[in-house]
């Protein structure tokens, strides 16, 4: 059976996964922590993208550049890990749910004033994947429309769509609106 | 500066302060054989042992032939099981294998192996029929393990600009219906040196032309031709009509089961060709958000249908209306479809089964 067999005999890190990690793997880390919102799970998502690359550095393209390609990877792997994980992560979700809240558990101490950065990462997962994957490319990374249409794999229109509607849920949490 | 805006600023700063990971433990996974992009080798091994129970129900047919004739000869069922026992060796050997194409024909054999096996339980004869369940089981979960894992590595050949997922099925479900009706023609091959009968050549070589089309187009679509894409669509057309006309010598269950699944493919090159008539809705695929939960659900679907329908009662090695086998008999295909071809006088009749005379 022809498994993938690692090569003891090869050189330890190729030269070209070394120049693009020193020049892409903080920022394929931060995406992904602002796109995943678990900086721990950002991380494993980037190591993994890593791996993607070093078994796939004869196709490291000059045009486009190597940051939309190893960016890419890395968001198809982040698009596959959301599909696996939906349903345990609803599971997940609603248990925290039922036992957050539970005085025996958490206790009734004050709680402290969240920062803004806080406040925002709260106002962050009142969106869905698709409207938080839009604003982050679009508000906070300040992508243009085509540039985050490509890297989301749908349509200018709907990019543009999904930033409007997470910039107002968005403005709505800051501002108290209560609707 | 708005409080809106302030957050947004100081969020950046802070989402920035996460480290990558460590090189060294990058390469450490790349040299233990990691590959986020497969299926993982402990998980490749559970998805081979389901396929390896499809194995045991294909192996089974020929210890029913065995048992029911008391003598073992490569023709018949057991000529015929030889294409999906090697089928399935193959997937096992591919699983992991960073390869598109690979990846996609692993997916499209276990596929044509759960088809087979349902065909098989629901109107397959008793007691052939009782190793279907353990085929479809075996494939089902198979598949079900798979999920898309592999389906998104990079092809030279296969880099579609949209419908990636759309093409991706096409290619899988086309696969599929070639290794059906390979599997149909070797049966009706191994009939035809069985009874030495010269309709069952036949019928074997329209539907190996069938599947031989069929696999023209699946190479077509692969390098993203559009003449594929035609071929692909005309290609269903034309094997529901000779499925069902009665020419390729299938029974009426599994003729109508393969025009059903002709059907079903008729509607996926849909939102390609209007995208490519100018509709202004490309992209939006209807079935873009529907289709990991509605393969999943039609899985499911199958192995059920595949468990409950073995239990249809039926008399034992007796041809019932509900039961028929793969292969119809060679005069009532001339009944159903080529006599009123050829102008025999008379209405097509109904036809009214009563059993082996």
């Amino acid at each position: 059976m022809a498994e993938i067999v690692p090569d003891d005999a090869a050189e330890a890190v190729p030269e070209r996964l070394r120049a693009l990690y020193s020049a892409h793997a903080t920022a394929v880390v931060t995406r992904l922590r602002r796109l995943t919102g678990d900086p721990e799970l950002a991380r494993d998502l980037a190591q993994d993208a890593f791996v993607v690359a070093m078994r796939r550095l004869h196709e490291v393209p000059d045009d486009p550049p190597p940051a939309a390609w190893i960016h890419r990877i890395a968001f198809n792997l982040l698009r596959d890990h959301r599909r696996s994980r939906r349903r345990r992560t609803r599971l997940l979700s609603m248990l925290r749910r039922k036992t957050t809240g539970h005085p025996a558990l958490v206790g009734q101490g004050p709680t402290p004033t969240p920062s803004l950065a806080a406040n925002l990462d709260a106002a962050l997962t009142e969106l869905d994947q698709d409207k938080r994957d839009a604003f982050v490319l679009r508000i906070v990374e300040g992508l243009s429309l085509d540039e985050a249409a490509q890297i989301l794999g749908t349509t200018v229109q709907t990019v543009s769509y999904r930033t409007k509607k997470a910039e107002e849920i968005v403005r709505r949490h800051f501002e108290g609106d209560p609707s | 500066m708005s409080e809106y805006q302030a957050a947004i600023e100081q969020w950046k700063t802070e989402t920035t302060m996460t480290k990558p990971p460590p090189l060294e433990r990058i390469d450490q996974i790349h040299r233990t054989g990691g590959d986020p992009e497969l299926v993982s080798t402990a998980r490749a091994w559970i998805i081979r042992a389901s396929l390896g129970m499809a194995i045991i129900g294909f192996a089974g047919m020929v210890g029913f032939e065995v048992l029911i004739h008391q003598r073992l000869a490569l023709t018949g069922r057991a000529m015929a099981v030889l294409l999906p026992i090697g089928a399935l060796l193959v997937t096992m050997a591919w699983l992991r294998q960073r390869d598109l194409a690979k990846q996609m024909m692993v997916r499209a054999l276990a596929w044509s192996t759960l088809v087979i096996g349902t065909i098989v339980s629901v109107f397959g004869l008793i007691p052939f029929a009782w190793t279907g369940p353990l085929i479809s089981l075996g494939a089902g979960t198979a598949l079900l393990l798979m999920g898309s894992r592999g389906l998104g590595l990079t092809s030279r050949s296969f880099q579609p600009m949209a419908f990636r997922n759309h093409l991706l099925l096409a290619l899988v479900l086309a696969t599929a219906d070639t290794g059906t009706l390979l599997f149909g023609s070797t049966l009706q091959l191994g009939m035809a040196l069985e009874f030495g009968s010269p309709g069952y050549f036949a019928q074997s070589g329209a539907t190996l032309a069938c599947g031989l089309v069929m696999a023209v187009a699946v190479l077509g679509i692969y390098r993203l031709r559009t003449w594929a894409l035609v071929l692909n669509l005309l290609a269903n057309v034309g094997i529901a009509f000779v499925a069902m006309s009665g020419y390729l010598g299938l029974t009426i269950p599994v003729a109508t089961a393969l025009a059903t699944t002709a059907t079903m493919q008729l509607m996926l090159p849909v939102p390609i060709l209007a995208a490519a008539l100018g509709d202004p809705l490309r992209d939006r695929s209807p079935f873009g958000r529907l289709g990991p939960p509605a393969v999943r659900v039609g899985l499911a679907l199958m192995i059920g249908i595949s468990m409950v329908g073995v239990m249809v009662p039926s008399a034992s090695m007796h041809y019932s209306i509900w039961r028929q086998g793969w292969v119809d008999r060679i005069h009532r295909t001339w009944i159903r479809g080529v006599v009123k071809q050829r102008g025999v006088p008379g209405r097509v009749k109904t036809e009214v089964n009563e059993g082996p005379k």
